[in-house]
C-alpha cells in the first residue's frame, strides 16, 4: 500500500527505511527512492519521535546517506 | 559513489536496477557483462566504489553473425581484486555454489569484507535477499561519523 495511502492522503513528513532486530531499531536511514528526503534533521526528528513512542533506537544506528552519493553518516 | 554490479542475465539486471534505484538511488549504478570491462572500470574507480556484486558464470553476448568475445567469470574480478588492498564489500550472486565457495574464499583470505547470497526463485532473491544484503554491507562498511567528519 503507498504510504500516502496510509497517511490518508496526507503529505509525508519524512521516509526512510529501517531494521529492527530483537525488538531494537539496528539501523534507521533516509534510503527512500519514492520521497528520497535530503534533510538530515528531518532524520534525526523521526528518532527523536520514535524515542518518544518507547521504541528503542540503538546508538549509532541512524545512518543519514547525502544526495550527492557519498557514504553514508552516522548522525547517532 | 558507485556501486558496481558484474551481472549477464537481463531480467536480473532489470530487477537489480528496479532495486538500486527504489532503495539505494544515491548511488551511481554501473552494470557489466564482461570481466575485462569489469576490471577495467575498478582499476579507473575502485576508491569511488562503495560495494560491488558479482557474478560468476557469464554468457557470451551472442550477435548473429559476429564473434562473441569470452567474458570471463566473476572469479577473474575477484582475482583482480584479490591482489589489491580491501577497500569495499563484495557480494557474491552465482548459482555455481562451488565457484561462489572459491570465489569467496579467495577474498576473505586476501582480507575481504565478503557476502555470499544464493539465487533462488526466479527474480525473488534480488529484492529479498540481495538488496538486504547489500545495503546492509554499505551499512556496515562504509560510515562517516558526523562529529569527527572522517571515515
Amino acid at each position: 500500500m503507498h504510504p500516502r495511502v496510509l497517511g490518508g492522503g496526507a503529505a509525508a513528513t519524512y521516509a526512510g527505511d529501517f531494521t529492527v532486530d530483537n525488538g531494537q531499531v539496528i539501523d534507521l536511514t533516509n534510503l527512500s527512492g519514492t520521497f528520497q528526503c535530503d534533510d538530515p534533521n528531518g532524520l534525526l526528528a523521526v528518532v527523536e519521535e520514535m524515542r518518544q513512542t518507547g521504541m528503542n533506537v540503538a546508538v549509532g544506528a541512524v545512518r543519514f546517506f547525502p544526495t550527492d552519493g557519498s557514504p553514508p553518516i552516522v548522525l547517532g | 559513489m558507485r556501486i558496481v554490479v558484474l551481472e549477464d542475465n537481463a531480467e536480473r539486471c532489470e530487477a537489480m536496477r528496479d532495486c538500486l534505484s527504489d532503495r539505494l538511488y544515491t548511488f551511481g549504478a554501473h552494470f557489466f557483462a564482461d570481466a575485462k570491462q569489469t576490471i577495467a572500470f575498478l582499476a579507473e574507480h575502485a576508491d569511488d566504489t562503495i560495494a560491488i556484486s558479482l557474478d560468476h558464470d557469464l554468457e557470451p553476448a551472442l550477435v548473429p553473425g559476429q564473434f562473441a568475445p569470452d567474458p570471463g567469470t566473476g572469479r577473474d574480478v575477484v582475482d583482480f581484486l584479490a591482489a589489491r588492498p580491501p577497500i569495499f564489500p563484495v557480494l557474491i550472486h552465482s548459482s555455481n555454489s562451488a565457484a561462489a565457495a572459491g570465489m569467496n574464499l579467495a577474498l576473505t583470505d586476501a582480507g575481504w569484507n565478503t557476502h555470499v547470497t544464493t539465487p533462488y526463485g526466479d527474480l525473488d532473491w534480488i529484492a529479498e535477499l540481495w538488496l538486504p544484503t547489500l545495503r546492509r554491507a554499505i551499512l556496515d562498511h562504509s560510515v562517516t561519523h558526523a562529529a569527527a567528519g572522517s571515515h
